[in-house]
Order: structure tokens, then sequence, then C-alpha cells
């Protein structure tokens, strides 16, 4: 899938060089969020309460306030749902959104061993995860922060990250996009202390 | 998820957000007179201008999530709700027509095209002209008083809406028996609650502010 990639033989501590946008220690983060399924756009507020550098809440609302779903992100590895709407509650729909998100958020989850790829001719380093029958892909920034993901089945892609960082080098937004489901999720981060929007 | 049914809790939201105050209330005593001096508000209010703000408390949080606008209603049902801070989101209604923009697009539905718009449409002018407390068929209602204010909790029958919404508090100003406030209580107690603040009652509020474009 990635003719460029090669082994850097540097070795890789678990998840050591893939920093999570979603700190511990931030009260909470919140996320202007589209998400477009098929023809249909739904828009709301995400928010994101990372409570260790595996721990993670989020919970998404209505801009009037109204839950949609809440669930949590275990450090053992779980996903708990504390709520969900009735009409949004399937199953299928359910699981890709915890997939995307998890991604987003960098819970890792039961996902195995990491591996160091270098891109042979940018020198970029890769960061290779593997899953079970899924593999992660992080390319990373000068900082070690993502700036695009990469999630790919046994042979093909199925769902890319990208990352945007603003000029104070905090998190701008987010694109989620799938290659083989249209739909597609654009996340934009909310400044609380001062309005993010201008007539 | 179903479109209207997601917009419909959406509107919910519009309409059913008010309290502020810890005071203690007591039963109200004569709640035809209540209804009755409602109602007379009710058909002389024309139009209300306010500012509103919203506070999303989840239990989650150890901060809440606030959030402003502004408010607009105008006989006899144009209604125009807009977040101004911290992002801008805006819902119209009026003619029939459910509009709703955020910074990424913009929808509109004929609330005449299905039931649960009508429904949604028949709530929003319930709450703003006091008619939603004659729905005794779906709510049990309660009415409490304190020296300053009415306060009127509705509590929905069915179980399907009380699995997102468990109680809706409405708080009305005794002078003048506009709203004070809304407050949206969730199944396992995270609320929404708008204030609306400085109200201006029988103003002119240009057309404009309720077309779609």
């Amino acid at each position: 899938m990635f003719n460029t990639l090669q082994k850097s033989g540097e070795p890789t501590g678990q998840n050591s060089n893939v920093v999570s946008w979603f700190q511990e220690g931030h009260r909470h983060y919140l996320l202007n969020t589209s998400i477009t399924l098929y023809r249909n756009r739904f828009s709301g507020i995400m928010i994101i309460r990372p409570f260790g550098d595996n721990h993670f809440r989020v919970v998404f609302i209505t801009e009037m306030g109204l839950k949609v779903f809440d669930m949590e992100f275990t450090e053992t590895g779980n996903i708990i749902m504390h709520y969900c709407m009735e009409s949004l509650n399937r199953k299928a729909v359910m699981k890709t959104l915890q997939n995307d998100i998890g991604l987003m958020i960098n819970w890792r989850g039961n996902a195995g061993k990491l591996t160091e790829l270098k891109d042979k001719k940018s020198g970029a380093i890769v960061i290779k995860q593997k899953q079970k029958n899924k593999s992660v892909f992080y390319f990373l920034n000068e900082s070690g922060k993502t700036e695009r993901m990469l999630q790919t089945g046994m042979i093909t892609k199925k769902v890319n990250l990208l990352f945007y960082k603003n000029n104070q080098n905090t998190l701008d937004s987010i694109k989620i996009s799938h290659y083989y489901l249209k739909l597609n999720i654009h996340l934009t981060a909310i400044n609380e202390t001062k309005s993010s929007v201008s007539e | 998820m179903n479109n209207a049914r997601f917009t419909f809790f959406l509107l919910l939201l519009v309409i059913a957000t008010p309290l502020s105050s810890q005071e203690t209330y007591k039963p109200v005593n004569d709640i035809n007179e209540f209804k009755s001096r409602l109602s007379g508000m009710s058909a002389s209010t024309l139009s209300i201008a306010a500012d509103f703000v919203q506070e999303k408390n989840l239990s989650v949080l150890s901060d809440k999530i606030i959030s402003k606008g502004k408010f607009y209603f105008k006989k006899e049902n144009n209604i125009r709700w807009e977040y101004t801070e911290p992002y801008k989101y805006l819902i119209i209604i009026s003619n029939n027509q459910l509009f709703t923009k955020d910074e990424k697009g913009q929808k509109q539905y004929d609330i005449q095209s299905n039931k649960m718009f009508q429904e949604m449409n028949k709530f929003i002018t319930g709450c703003i002209n006091g008619e939603i407390l004659k729905n005794t068929k779906d709510y049990r209602i309660e009415y409490y008083e304190n020296p300053h204010k009415y306060y009127v909790k509705l509590i929905p029958y069915s179980e399907k809406i009380k699995q997102m919404l468990n109680e809706v508090h409405i708080y009305f100003n005794k002078s003048d028996l506009s709203v004070d406030a809304i407050k949206m209580v969730e199944a396992e107690g995270d609320y929404t609650k708008i204030d609306f603040i400085n109200k201006k009652m029988n103003i002119e509020i240009p057309v404009e502010k309720f077309n779609f474009k």
C-alpha cells in the first residue's frame, strides 16, 4: 500500500512517538462538528474531556444543548455508551462513529505494537500501529503530533484523518473521510474565550 | 438519523430552557388566574426581542458550556433564534418553513410536510402563547410561584420523550408574565438552561429578520 515506506531501524516504544491533540490537563475541548452521511448533514458540538492519556469522555450535543450521544473510551480498552439518542442508536452507525472518534482522540484501545517507518523519499517518520485486521499509519509533525492518520484494512484504505493546526500550534480543525462510505466529518475547534464567528 | 425527529428535538430545546433562581417556590394558589393573565399577556404581545445566555451543564465536565445570542418573536409565528458566541448558528421559523444555518451550510424544511414538524411547530408556538399549558394530554403540569416568578414544570408522559427530556421548567416574570428562563432537564440530570435578558416587548422588528437568505 505504501511503496515508499520502509522500517527505520529505530526501536519504538508503545505509542511513545504519537502525541494526542487532546491532552490530559485541559479541562475540555469543544469542536464545532458537521457530519455528512450520504445526502444528510447534521451539525452540533463535540465535547472531549481527557481524563488521562488513554481515557476520554466524548459527548455530542446539538447547538441548542440537546445531548445526542455520550461515550467513554476507557484505559482498559472498552467503550462505554452512556447515552445515545434513539434515532441514532444503530449498531453500524455507532460502531463507525466510535472507530472514527477513537482514532481522532488517539485512543489506543486494544491496539497492538507500533513500528517506526521512514519515507524513503522525504525521510519523514511514519508510525504504524497494527490492530486486529486493520492498521493505522500516523504521519507526524515536528512535535510528534499527528498531521494525518490513515486506517487501512488488509488490502484497502478505510479512513483518512487530517489534522490542521493554527498559528498558536494548537488544533484548528480535523477532517475525517471514508474511502468506501459516504461519511465525512469536519470538526473545527471552538475558542470559548473569544467568539469564533463574526457577522 | 431521522431528520424530522432530530430537528424536532432541536426545536424542543429552543422552546424549553429557562430557570435561574434558587428561591423557594410554593404551589400556585389560583392557577386559573395565572392562566388567564398569561392568556391576556399573550394576546397583547406582538413581538419580543431579547438576548439569551445558554448554559449547558454536563456532569462529566467541571465547567458549564456557555453560549449566547439573540432571540426574536413576531406574531403570528415568526421566530428567530440566533447563536453568536462562541459559535454561530441560526434557526428561523416563518411561513410554515423551518430554516437552519451554521458555518458550513443551511437547510430548509416545510413544516406542513410531516407530522413531526407540525407537532414541533405546535409545541413552539404553544410555549410562546401559553397554549402548551392546556396540553394535559402529553404533559403533567405543575405550577409554583414565589414573590417574583411563576415556575411551571412540564413532565412528559411519553417514556420515549422522557429518555431525552425528563422535565421542562418554564419561569415567568410575575410583573409582565414574560419568560425569564427555560430549563430542560435530561434523564440523568444534565440540563440546558436558557436565561432571557434585555427583553423588549412590542418593539418594531424588521420582517427581514425572518427571511431565510
